[in-house]
């Protein structure tokens, strides 16, 4: 079934928790990371973000910590996450080189890509 | 000023959520919130407070609509539906009094027809059947109405509410639910109790104007009350007494509905009481107009407006406060949960 595209903020955050599970303020950080210090995202959206994703059941709680007096919830992305940021990846990789392809026919991008 | 202070501001602005949102996640976002703020920082920055304003009412607005999804919703859509449409095939029925006695009128008997389809489709459980039927008959309904409008508006604006109620129903009966819902949800007898006060009132309002057309004819002493006119006060008595108890049969039948189907239910019938009100309150000035000046004076684009936010108003306003006052409810529960479960672990020994 093809499913319509992730926003970014989604996309980040299912690539920030590929790795490991992480607790929000984690993924903040490494979504800043990942995206070169472009994407900083606030707590309103990246809630929005997790909730959808919980209630999708892309994303679920791997365990919850108390440090400092404060709930630390970390996420771990699960087996239909993962396959779905897969799918979103092979998407954005067929129209990324279908871009590239035609930008270096027209000629406006050199032969070997860009730098 | 503190970390404290920080925090508490954070909070303030989480207030923009709906509790179902904040229960799971408050206190991670403030977590999140204080960890990702400045050095220093004394309150939260116009940014953070418009991404938690925005994302707060984007989340609220996801709770509402899936609570409209809920199942409370669903039944009180098909016990509206039905009954809606029993009180207005009993008002088509006394309209066919009113246009000087049966027979009159070809299309007076459609209406009735169109209404006593859909009542029939409810029952025997042909949801979709009575929803096409509905959407047929107010929609001929909205044409008569929009042709009478054109050569006298103020009595066509008075038939604005029971085409409303026509639309509602309608769009009750649209909502997907089980089979023979309504009758399920109202109980066959107290069904049979709401047709018998809603029938009872309507037959005394045939009879009133069946006796109307004798005592204008013959003259004399009449009594009157609110429309009720007989030339006996103990007739007229008996009168009121019976329309006293078929509203009060009617009332029952909804009243012993669960509560959240109840509430639900005068929430879908605000905006039909709110169009009437907005009728009556502030159209008088203009259909004293009407009268006087002999030829029509048509609604101009404020009181259209008026008319239709109104009502729409009347029923988002409703919809929060049945969804207000359900969480408060759950609130009010899970306290006493909590306090019935501290007695348990540690027993006052007062």
């Amino acid at each position: 079934m093809s499913h319509s595209p992730l926003t970014e903020p989604t996309f980040l955050i299912l690539t920030a928790l590929a790795a490991e599970p992480q607790h929000g303020y984690g993924v903040v950080e490494d979504v800043l990371r990942i995206s070169d210090g472009r994407v900083r995202l606030r707590a309103g959206t990246l809630y929005g973000v997790l909730d959808r994703l919980r209630a999708d059941g892309l994303i679920e709680v791997d365990r919850e910590e108390v440090v400092q007096s404060r709930l630390r919830r970390y996420y771990r992305l699960t087996g239909l996450g993962a396959e779905r940021l897969a799918e979103e990846t092979a998407r954005l990789r067929r129209n990324a080189s279908e871009a590239a392809t035609r930008l270096r026919r027209s000629g406006f991008m050199p032969q070997g890509g860009v730098a | 000023m503190s970390d404290a202070d920080l925090e508490s501001r954070y909070q303030r602005l989480l207030v923009w959520y709906p509790w179902s949102h904040r229960r799971v996640y408050e206190e991670e976002m403030l977590a999140v919130l204080v960890a990702g703020a400045r050095p220093g920082q004394r309150r939260p920055t116009i940014g953070e407070a418009a991404n938690l304003v925005v994302s707060g009412l984007r989340v609220r607005a996801g709770a509402a609509v899936t609570g409209l999804a809920g199942p409370a919703w669903a039944d009180a859509a098909a016990v509206f539906g039905l009954l809606a449409a029993v009180v207005l095939l009993s008002q088509r029925v006394v309209r066919l009094f009113e246009l000087a006695g049966p027979g009159s009128s070809t299309i007076a008997y459609l209406r009735v027809a169109g209404w006593c389809a859909v009542v029939l489709a409810v029952l025997v459980g042909l949801r979709r059947s009575a929803a096409a039927l509905a959407w047929t008959t107010v929609l001929g309904e909205a044409v008569l109405l929009a042709r009478q409008y054109g050569t006298d508006p103020v009595s066509a604006v008075h038939l604005f509410w029971p085409l409303a109620l026509g639309v509602l129903a309608a769009a009750a009966l649209t909502v997907p639910a089980p089979r023979r819902r309504a009758a399920a949800v109202l109980q066959a007898h107290w069904l049979l109790a709401f047709v018998f006060g809603v029938g009872l009132v309507q037959a005394i309002m045939v009879i009133n104007v069946l006796q109307q057309r004798t005592t204008w004819s013959e003259g004399g002493t009449f009594y009157t009350f609110y429309g009720l006119e007989n030339q006996s006060e103990a007739v007229l008595t008996l009168w009121l007494a019976a329309v006293a108890v078929g509203a009060l049969a009617a009332g029952l039948a909804v009243l012993t509905l669960p509560a959240p189907v109840r509430w639900r239910i005068a929430v879908l019938v605000a905006p039909v009481g709110a169009l009437a009100a907005t009728v009556k309150l502030t159209l008088p000035g203009w259909a004293d107009s009407n009268f006087h000046m002999g030829h029509p004076i048509y609604l101009v684009a404020v009181q259209w407006a008026l008319l239709v936010v109104v009502p729409l108003a009347a029923l988002g306003l409703g919809a929060v406060l049945v969804q207000w006052r359900e969480q408060f409810a759950r609130v009010a529960a899970l306290g006493r949960a909590a306090d019935r479960e501290r007695l348990l672990i540690a027993p006052e020994t007062d």
